[in-house]
């Protein structure tokens, strides 16, 4: 009796979380800056590593546990590359229209 | 064929919850019916818990503060989740493995939130109208 309550619980929760990620999704395309983006990859990110550790307690198979684990540490890793890229892709942009003003001004 | 399976064991798993009939007697003595209440209200409570950070990202007005209720939120419910999953499986080398998962992201969380903070003062070219700076 109790392998199927167990079941029953792992199948909600899993319903539960995939429609939390589709909320977020959609927070993800309607806001308007970048780092409203960044926050919402990272849940993504934390929600799927739960829902690892879900499948694997429902399937009973101990290898999806690591799987999950290496998912928290690529989640870690991609978020300092992309604050880091942006960073840097905002800062030429800067001094390209820095240099532009400079261009024209010095024309005229 | 492994999917063909697995769908196989939902459907049965719901009939069986619906009947109500015991098919595969487990030992129900009074520590695995204490584990598994224990396991179903932590996991309940995290997934309460990140249902409520789904409705304050909605509803918040600046991007910080959508920020930090992300960041409190994601790690207090991982935590009430695995924690319940490690009650429901019962203590063993792979559920010690999910005490790690929660190790390495309670470390790693914060960080993250300094750096999408650090990213969002050096864009925002009005961030004075909406909160004050420290002079250092």
């Amino acid at each position: 009796m109790f392998e199927n309550f167990q079941n029953a619980i792992f199948i909600i929760s899993m319903a539960i979380l995939s429609l939390s990620i589709i909320a977020i999704f959609l927070r993800s395309v309607i806001g308007p800056t970048v780092a409203d983006r960044i926050i919402c990859i990272n849940m993504i990110g934390t929600k799927i590593i739960i829902f690892i550790c879900m499948v694997a307690g429902f399937l009973q198979e101990d290898f999806l546990i690591d799987v999950a684990l290496v998912y928290a540490l690529i989640n870690f890793v991609s978020i300092v590359v992309l604050t880091y890229a942006y960073g840097y892709v905002y800062e030429k942009r800067e001094l390209d229209k820095i240099k532009k003003k400079v261009k024209k001004g010095g024309k005229n | 064929m492994n999917f063909i399976t697995s769908a196989s064991t939902v459907s049965n798993a719901v009939n069986n919850v619906a009947n109500s009939t015991l098919v595969n007697a487990s030992a129900s003595d009074i520590f695995t019916i204490l584990r598994f209440s224990i396991g179903t209200i932590f996991i309940f409570v995290g997934l309460l818990i990140i249902v409520l950070a789904i409705i304050g990202i909605f509803r918040l007005n600046y991007v910080l503060n959508r920020m930090h209720v992300a960041a409190t939120c994601d790690t207090l419910g991982m935590l009430f989740i695995l924690v319940g999953l490690v009650f429901f499986e019962g203590i063993s080398p792979t559920t010690l493995k999910l005490v790690c998962i929660v190790v390495f992201f309670w470390l790693s969380s914060p960080i993250c939130s300094h750096l999408i903070a650090k990213i969002e003062s050096r864009t925002n070219k009005n961030i004075k109208n909406e909160c004050g700076e420290m002079k250092l």
